[in-house]
């Protein structure tokens, strides 16, 4: 079971690093579209990060309930292995 | 009230959600700041957006902070789920013991305690608070398990 958990952990702090950087990726490269769109403005720079707050995260909802959907996948997966095994040992 | 996990899992994500809008927020915040400081300091506005082009391209300052800030919350909310329903699944079990996270040497004291403490029941460590909900010295991060 030690080495089932250790596993688990692995792949979870795998999953957290992979969604944290997609996302705040995804912000940074929207950020940098609109830096280049706002020609050496910083005024509408700031205005259009302004005006795009409620677009993008919007945006994000969709792609943190995907990740949160992935972290479901891999709790119930860790959660059937140890039901498992607990059945296994009173099976005894 | 018994743990219901459906309801919990809604309440990470809104939760985590919420704290990425506000974290958009500081950034507009900080970025009409540092707008502000440098004009202050009689920099022209080109030479503003060259600094703030220079900090987003290279992740810097700000930007350094926002991605920080939305990575925590990703950190939290894929975490705590994750968690919740490897546990949820032995909500049946009476007996559960608390599993130390076996990829770390050292563990907060709430951990310990919660490890060398009698089995419970599913229901009764809800109460306690469940492996990674946040009721433990090292928080959202405790990849302890229950089994």
């Amino acid at each position: 079971m030690k080495e089932l958990h250790k596993k688990y952990v692995e792949n979870l702090v795998q999953l957290q690093d992979k969604e944290g950087s997609e996302i705040s990726d995804a912000f940074l490269s929207i950020f940098k579209s609109m830096l280049r769109a706002s020609r050496g403005n910083i005024k509408k720079f700031q205005a259009m990060i302004r005006l795009s707050r409620k677009k993008l995260i919007r945006d994000a909802v969709m792609l943190v309930r995907d990740s949160q959907n992935k972290a479901k996948d891999l709790g119930r997966e860790f959660g059937a292995v140890k039901l498992n095994a607990v059945e296994a040992t009173s099976g005894e | 009230m018994p743990l219901r996990p459906r309801q919990a899992s809604r309440s990470i994500f809104n939760i985590s959600m919420s704290q990425i809008d506000s974290a958009y927020g500081v950034l507009e915040t900080d970025m009409l700041a540092e707008i502000q400081r440098m004009r202050a300091l009689g920099i022209a506005d080109a030479e503003i957006f060259n600094r703030i082009s220079d900090s987003l391209n290279n992740s810097l300052d700000l930007f350094s902070k926002f991605k920080g800030a939305v990575e925590k919350e990703l950190d939290i909310v894929v975490g705590k789920t994750a968690q919740l329903e490897s546990n949820v699944a032995l909500s049946e079990q009476e007996k559960l013991r608390w599993e130390l996270d076996p990829t770390v040497e050292e563990h907060c004291v709430d951990c310990l305690r919660n490890s060398a403490s009698d089995q419970k029941s599913f229901d009764e460590w809800s109460l306690l608070g469940l492996p990674g909900m946040g009721n433990t010295q090292c928080g959202s991060y405790c990849k302890c398990t229950l089994t």
